[in-house]
Formats: C-alpha cells, sequence, structure tokens
C-alpha cells in the first residue's frame, strides 16, 4: 500500500466519559479505498470517526490521518485537520438557516478561500458531482432527506479531500434513496479519495463491495468473508 | 430597556446638577457698605467686587433703592418718620458656583476685608446644605448605576447566552466543517454590535423624550409659580445628552462584545455530545 490516508497503531479509543471502547487498533487505509464500519450499536464506530475527525482525543497510540497526527493534535490544529477530512453525518449538520449554496460557500469562506468567482465555481462543480446542480438556492428543510445527504456529500468534497468519513450516511434514508448515495459515494472512492463508512445496513455491503472492519469486543478486525443474513 | 435604564439615571445626574448649580447660583450674599464711605470709595470697591471671579452677578443698592423697597413693604415711609434713611448702601451678589462649591466662606472673608465693607451677611446653612445633599444625591445615583450595571451585566449576558444557544448545533456544524474558531464567532460578534447600535439608540431617543416630558411636568404643575427650578432649556443641555448617548452606546458595547465572544466560545468548546 502507498502511504496510507489513515493510519492507526495501537490506538485506544476513548468515548468521552473516559470510557474505553476499542484497544490495541491497528488500522490502515489506502488512498481511494473503500472501508465498512459495521459492528453493534455502542461498539465504537462512531467513536473511532470522532477521533479520526478530532472530536475525541486519541490519548494512546499513533494515529496519522491525511498526513496530520493525531497522537498530536491539539485544539488549534483541528480545523486544519477537518479541512482535509470530508465527513458525512447521519442526521445531516447542514446550516439550516441558509441556502445549499451558502452552506457550500461557508465552508469555502472559513476554509480560506478568497477569490468570489472560483467559490462559486466550485459550488457549481460539487453539486453537480452530487446531481443537484439546479438546487442550490434551496433551504435544506426545503429538501428530502436523500438530497440533504447529496448536499453534505457535496460540502465534503469541496475541499478534495484525501478521505471521506462517514457516519451511517444512510441511516436516514430509505432503501433506494440509500443506494444511489452509496453509489455516489462509491464512485468518489474510485476518483482516489478514500471513504471510510460506519453503517448498520448489511444489505448495501453486498451490493457495493468494499473491505469491511468489524467492531466488537473492544476490537477491530478485517472480515474477510463477509455473509449477509437478513437478521 | 436596561440601557433606557441607565440613560434615565444619567439624565437625573445632569438634572440635579443642573438644579443644584441653579440653586447655588441663586445663594445670594448681602454686603453692606459702610454709611460713612463716599461715593468714591463705593465705586471703587464695587469694582473690585464685580471683578472677583467667584462673583457671578452683582445688584447695587443704593440706600435710596433701599429704602423704597423697605418703604414698599412697611407700607410707610420711615425715612420720613426718622428724618434719616439709617439703610446702607450695599450690594447682592450671587456667587459663582465653582467659588460655592470650594468655600463660600473664604469668597465671604475675602469681602468682609474690604475696608469700607461693614458687614458680609450669608445663608451659611442654606449653603452647606445644598453641598450636603448634592453629595448624597450623586452619591446615590452612583450607587443605584452601579447597581444597575451589575443587572444589566446580568440581563444581556442571559439574552445572548441564550441566542448563541440557540445557534449552538450551527456553530458545532461550522467547527466540524473545519472553520476557525475566530471565522464562526464573527458573525456572532457583528450582530451584537449592531443589535447594541440599535438597542443604544432606542434607549437615547427613549431616555431623552421621557426626561425631557418628565422635567417639564414636574416644572408646569409644581414649581413654576415658586421660580425653583431652571428652565427646561436650561436643563436639557444637548451636549451633556449626547455625552450621555455615546456612554450609553459604548456602555452597551462594551458589555456586548465580550460576553458575545466567550459565550459562542463555550459552545466552541463544547463536545457534540454535550450539547444535546
Amino acid at each position: 500500500m502507498s502511504d496510507p490516508v489513515i493510519s492507526l497503531q495501537n490506538g485506544f479509543i476513548f468515548q468521552k466519559n473516559d470510557t474505553l471502547v476499542l484497544h490495541d487498533v491497528n488500522v490502515q487505509i489506502g488512498k481511494g479505498e473503500f472501508v465498512y464500519l459495521i459492528g453493534r450499536t455502542g461498539s465504537g464506530k462512531s467513536s473511532l470517526l470522532k477521533t479520526l475527525y478530532g472530536e475525541l482525543t486519541l490519548r494512546e497510540g499513533l494515529g496519522r490521518v491525511a498526513g496530520i497526527a493525531l497522537h498530536q493534535l491539539g485544539r488549534t490544529g483541528i480545523p486544519d485537520l477537518r479541512r482535509k477530512l470530508g465527513i458525512v453525518f447521519q442526521d445531516f449538520q447542514l446550516l439550516t438557516d441558509r441556502s445549499v449554496r451558502d452552506n457550500l460557500m461557508f465552508v469555502l469562506g472559513s476554509t480560506e478561500w478568497n477569490d468570489k468567482k472560483k467559490m462559486d465555481r466550485r459550488c457549481s462543480e460539487v453539486l453537480e458531482m452530487v446531481g443537484l446542480p439546479t438546487k442550490d438556492f434551496k433551504f435544506p428543510h426545503e429538501l428530502s432527506g436523500g438530497e440533504q445527504q447529496r448536499v453534505v456529500i457535496a460540502r465534503a468534497l469541496l475541499n478534495k479531500p484525501e478521505v471521506i468519513l462517514a457516519d451511517e450516511p444512510t441511516g436516514n434514508l430509505d432503501p433506494d434513496v440509500s443506494d444511489d448515495i452509496m453509489k455516489l459515494l462509491h464512485d468518489i472512492s474510485h476518483t482516489g479519495t478514500a471513504v471510510l463508512m460506519a453503517t448498520h445496513d448489511y444489505r448495501l455491503l453486498s451490493k457495493f463491495p468494499g473491505r469491511i472492519l468489524r467492531c466488537a469486543h473492544q476490537e477491530i478486525k478485517e472480515e474477510k468473508d463477509f455473509q449477509f443474513t437478513s437478521n | 430597556m436596561v440601557l433606557f435604564i441607565m440613560g434615565l439615571l444619567g439624565s437625573v445626574l445632569i438634572n440635579s446638577q443642573h438644579i443644584t448649580k441653579h440653586f447655588k447660583e441663586n445663594v445670594m450674599v448681602m454686603l453692606y457698605f459702610n454709611k460713612q464711605a463716599t461715593q468714591e470709595d463705593i465705586t471703587k470697591a464695587r469694582e473690585e467686587i464685580e471683578g472677583m471671579p467667584s462673583i457671578k452677578r452683582s445688584v447695587y443698592i443704593s440706600p435710596e433703592d433701599a429704602a423704597f423697597t423697605f418703604r414698599d413693604e412697611l407700607g410707610e415711609n420711615f425715612v420720613e418718620i426718622l428724618g434719616d434713611n439709617p439703610l446702607p448702601p450695599s450690594m447682592e451678589l450671587y456667587l459663582d458656583m465653582r467659588a460655592v462649591n470650594d468655600d463660600p466662606r473664604s469668597v465671604v472673608d475675602q469681602l468682609a476685608e474690604i475696608p469700607i465693607v461693614y458687614e458680609v451677611e450669608y445663608e451659611a446653612t442654606l449653603m452647606d446644605r445644598i453641598n450636603a445633599n448634592k453629595e448624597i444625591i450623586t452619591y446615590s445615583l452612583v450607587g443605584t448605576a452601579f447597581l444597575l450595571l451589575i443587572i444589566c451585566v446580568i440581563l444581556m449576558n442571559n439574552m445572548i447566552r441564550l441566542s448563541v444557544y440557540s445557534k449552538r448545533f450551527t456553530i458545532k456544524s461550522m467547527q466540524l466543517v473545519g472553520a476557525k474558531e475566530w471565522y464562526i464567532i464573527r458573525p456572532f460578534v457583528i450582530r451584537s454590535i449592531y443589535i447594541a447600535l440599535i438597542a443604544g439608540l432606542i434607549a437615547a431617543l427613549l431616555t431623552y423624550s421621557v426626561s425631557i416630558g418628565m422635567y417639564s411636568w414636574l416644572y408646569n404643575v409644581y414649581f413654576e409659580s415658586a421660580g425653583m427650578l431652571p428652565d427646561v432649556g436650561e436643563v436639557a443641555g444637548i451636549r451633556e445628552y449626547s455625552i450621555l448617548f455615546v456612554a450609553l452606546l459604548i456602555l452597551g458595547m462594551t458589555i456586548v462584545i465580550p460576553v458575545t465572544y466567550w459565550s459562542t466560545r463555550r459552545f466552541l468548546r463544547m463536545k457534540i455530545d454535550d450539547l444535546y
């Protein structure tokens, strides 16, 4: 594997209340890989993702995401880390007080883009990529769940991230829309952006194959022969 | 609202100063010359007295004028009865406020030292009372203002925190997409400044109209006939009010900016799970 975009060595993942959820995590994810993170609720999937985007501190072990060392990450370094990532949430986390375009413009503005024309062009590009070229003037509440999630993905793509972290991006969506979103994320991974996605929707795993990491018993293990059973 | 109350208080302070000034300037010192003093000496002394910086204005009363007034009051021509006018030439002196504040007695002593001056009379108790009252009024106003200021800070703090609190998820979302602290805080601070400006302006207008209204009412209803209060125009100095209003605006800003900054920052430092 060329330089991994995500690497954790002997990482210990704690929840914010100091509960240890995963220990001795050793994970490497390379450029353009599509990786699923599965496991029961409370098994540490979200905590792992939060650690990767700096919301939780990596207190033990070594970690590196998009070239930034997590174990040395201070509060002021967090914005820099997040600019190199795209984050997609189950609950979208769009700014509800402004239009789609303004949501995207906010990200560009906050990540030190200055040229208004370039900013506009980049917004149009990412909206085009997610299939929403004409919805830029709408407010988040005027969009369907699937459309909002597309906007979130568009937002994640703005700064051409090396990796997208997705925390159950299809959790609030119906199966057809989920498939569309998955296809979109898969296509993105083919352009060289790694995608790490936590999910409960095992149906997707067989439909859109990828590497699978399972969180269980405070450990993360690579799942080689995943069998989908409708439990 | 709080700014408005502060403004009213400031207005009372300004007015009370005007009123005490008015009272003080109307404190009269009576100065009697020796009956034997020649007209020439009196003229010289008058020039000297009128040139003193502590005398605001003076009225010279010749023995004839005094007799005239006295006769009007008594209803009898006592000069004729007595065959002589016993009244000395005198002066009504109105003191300058600053002299009164410093030490009226020194002015009186100074006047008494003039050779042809026979006697200087002034109402010491009235002056002392004015001075004492002024201090009490000023201190109690400043004390109330200070209390109000504390209430003001607490109220504004609560209001701002509430409004920032309602935006806490937006703040978090901004943070999750990689915005730096100041980039997130800045719009909140700018908005607060804008609101503080408008609030200050409204408070200023309200203060001005309410205090002028109140004063004219007081003036017309209670004091006009007694002539105890200075004119409305004299009290409501535009310059002083402008200073008061600028002070209100600055006060609003100095409370609002740090409070907004800290409230927003508080949410920035929180973990997502603590927001719910």
